[in-house]
């Protein structure tokens, strides 16, 4: 699980509950991370967020397992009060024409609102949206290579026409986070969830690592091998049986040819 | 169970739109401007939708109406589909729909009534010449009835096309809105089927074949004209004596005289979306089958092919006449 969030102060809850480690040397974004979690300090505005979602993405090789990515921050509502968790359905922003739908699969009780990207603070609370300064970008940079179910971003309301900006308290940011902890976190572990059910489980990806270093495949040849290598887990053949049908040849060439022997007879629906 | 609705801005007032609203109080109601917004973005996973699809209401502002070759038809001359809905209730594993959508939620064209002026245009422009409807391209024609209420609204207009055949296509029991009212003499429930066994291992959520034979005979004792889809063939173990038994379970349960016709197709998918599909279900045995790439489609190994699609033909012709069987030609990409 990623998360991105703008203010040392938005994230000190999540890194004590998660007990995070801040990570050292010099990097771009102050990091925090443990064996399963991995939270990017962007700072502020869209260009932070869109920098810190992207070295994140980096670090977090999404190609072998679908890490989930997570905007969490304040906000400005037109209608909801002060300290509520929303989850943003509709994602917009004042210069972009393009408009995100993060989908909706987790079954939760938090408030669903339409939330607006802006460049600079919003002092106008005229319609019921939220308004935050990052999670345009962050989606545009996350979904690029994070399927959009596992891309979600939830705010807390800062402020609103009753609690204007100006009379906001930054001191109360972690309160407001911490306050709405446990809903967050049970929001991350069903995305976990959600990820894990699409992803590789350990064993294969371990397997399939050892299979390629059999031999020394070309890149088609790999692309043929993990191909097989499917086919023979769809019909459950043992894993050695497999790795040693690779192992006794002496080409790349004759080990994929071996192992598509192998796979024939079992090429039938039970 | 419908949580969330997205609808087209342009489309909120429309009865059924509204009709939607009231019935689903408690969903999250989230504007829109072009259904694609939500439905084509690159990057969602069709397989996490699945498990609960949204409903986007639209309106179909293209042409709604296309033709298709006369192979793939029952006995017409003119041939057409149209599709009111996209995705489906169901989750086969050998469903296209899967490969060639980029997410799972569901688009209702709310505007019926532009889909049937385009049908009554073309009735008329064909003069006497029979021609035929297919419903159910891009979903089943059946399954989500008690959310769209299509065969409700689409059974009375073609009663008054009557050289227009429509087909109902359909893998479900949920075959009240036709029990309710009088067989349509130019209608034909076309259901699906494969093996029992093969059925419970690839067509997820899809009635047992027992309850939908059940289903059928109904029909059929109450006049309407049933036609068998054994579309696609599925090459399996012990495949003479499974697909042996099917027909016999399925041409016994039928009164003679309510069998329309019997299609054979065989399994095929265009090689883009079978690639996406397997790489959702990258462990799927379907998918690891005798297959070869032809033409632009991934298929059975032709001398499969072959055998499996002649032995079902003259399985079926110890059962019913050679005017009743079709096969339906695959429509080669370039
Ligand atoms: S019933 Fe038809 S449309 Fe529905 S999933 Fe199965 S094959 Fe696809």
């Amino acid at each position: 699980m990623n998360f991105i969030i703008a203010l040392q102060a938005e994230a000190k809850p999540l890194i004590d509950a998660l007990k995070l480690k801040k990570v050292s040397g010099s990097l771009p974004f102050p990091t925090f991370q443990n064996d399963n979690h991995q939270l990017v300090v962007s700072g502020i505005g869209k260009i932070a967020s869109a920098g810190a979602t992207g070295f994140s993405l980096g670090k977090s090789h999404a190609q072998d397992h679908p890490f989930p990515f997570l905007n969490i921050g304040i906000a400005g509502h037109g209608s909801l009060g002060v300290g509520t968790l929303f989850i943003a359905d509709r994602i917009f922003s004042e210069n972009h024409s393009s408009i995100y739908y993060p989908p909706q699969l987790v079954d939760s009780e938090i408030i669903r609102s339409p939330l607006q990207t802006c460049e600079l603070p919003n002092r106008d609370y005229q319609e019921k949206k939220g308004y935050d300064m990052e999670a345009h970008s962050f989606y545009t940079t996350a979904s690029k290579c994070v399927t959009r179910e596992l891309v979600q971003v939830i705010k807390i309301v800062s402020d609103n026409l009753h609690q204007p900006l100006d009379t906001f308290n930054p001191k109360v940011v972690s309160k407001l986070v911490e306050t709405n902890l446990p809903t967050i976190l049970g929001l991350v572990r069903s995305l976990e969830k959600l990820a894990n059910e699409i992803s590789p489980d350990r064993e294969t990806l371990a397997f399939r690592r050892d299979a390629l270093h059999s031999q020394n495949f070309t890149e088609t040849q790999t692309h043929l091998l993990v191909q097989l290598l499917n086919h023979s887990k769809s019909f459950d053949i043992e894993e050695a049986k497999i790795l040693q049908s690779l192992k006794n040849e002496n080409s790349a060439k004759s080990a994929l040819k071996a192992l598509a022997h192998l796979i024939e007879p079992y090429r039938i629906l039970s | 169970m419908i949580e969330y609705i997205y609808f087209e801005v342009g489309i909120e007032d429309h009865p059924r739109t509204q009709e939607f609203f009231r019935r689903f109080p408690k969903a999250t109601k989230i504007p829109c401007n072009h259904y694609k917004e939500v439905f084509n973005p690159r990057g969602q996973s069709f397989r996490l939708q699945k498990k609960n699809p949204a409903l986007i209401l639209a309106k179909q502002n293209g042409k709604k109406i296309h033709p298709i070759p006369a192979s793939y038809g029952v006995g017409g001359s003119q041939n057409f589909y149209f599709s009111h809905l996209l995705n489906c209730l169901y989750d086969c594993r050998y469903c296209f729909l899967q490969g060639m959508f980029p997410s799972a939620h569901y688009v209702l064209f709310v505007n019926f009534e532009d889909f049937q002026s385009e049908i009554k245009k073309k009735h008329d422009d064909l003069g006497d010449s029979p021609s035929w409807f297919f419903s159910g391209y891009d979903c089943d024609s059946l399954a989500l009835e008690s959310l769209t209420g299509f065969a409700q609204d689409f059974i009375p207009f073609f009663r008054k096309l009557p050289n227009s055949w429509l087909e109902i296509r359909t893998k479900s029991i949920a075959s009240q809105v036709l029990e309710k009212t009088d067989p349509l003499d130019n209608a034909v429930v076309a259901f699906s089927f494969t093996p029992e066994e093969i059925s419970q291992q690839l067509e997820h959520k899809v009635p047992s074949v027992q309850s939908r034979i059940k289903a059928m005979k109904k029909l059929a004792n109450l006049g309407w004209k049933i036609g068998l889809r054994i579309d696609p063939i599925i090459d399996c173990v012990d495949f003479n004596t499974r697909y042996a038994k099917l027909f016999e379970q399925l041409i016994t349960a039928l009164p003679a005289e309510s069998l329309h016709s019997v299609s054979l197709g065989a399994f095929r998918m265009p090689t883009g979306f079978f690639r996406s599909i397997q790489k959702l279900y990258p462990k799927e045995q379907l998918f690891s089958g005798k297959l070869e790439k032809k033409n632009g489609n991934i298929a059975y190994r032709a001398e499969i092919e072959k055998e499996r699609i002649s032995t079902c033909q003259s399985l079926l012709l110890s059962h019913i006449p050679k005017e009743k069987l079709y096969l339906c030609d695959p429509v080669e990409i370039k």
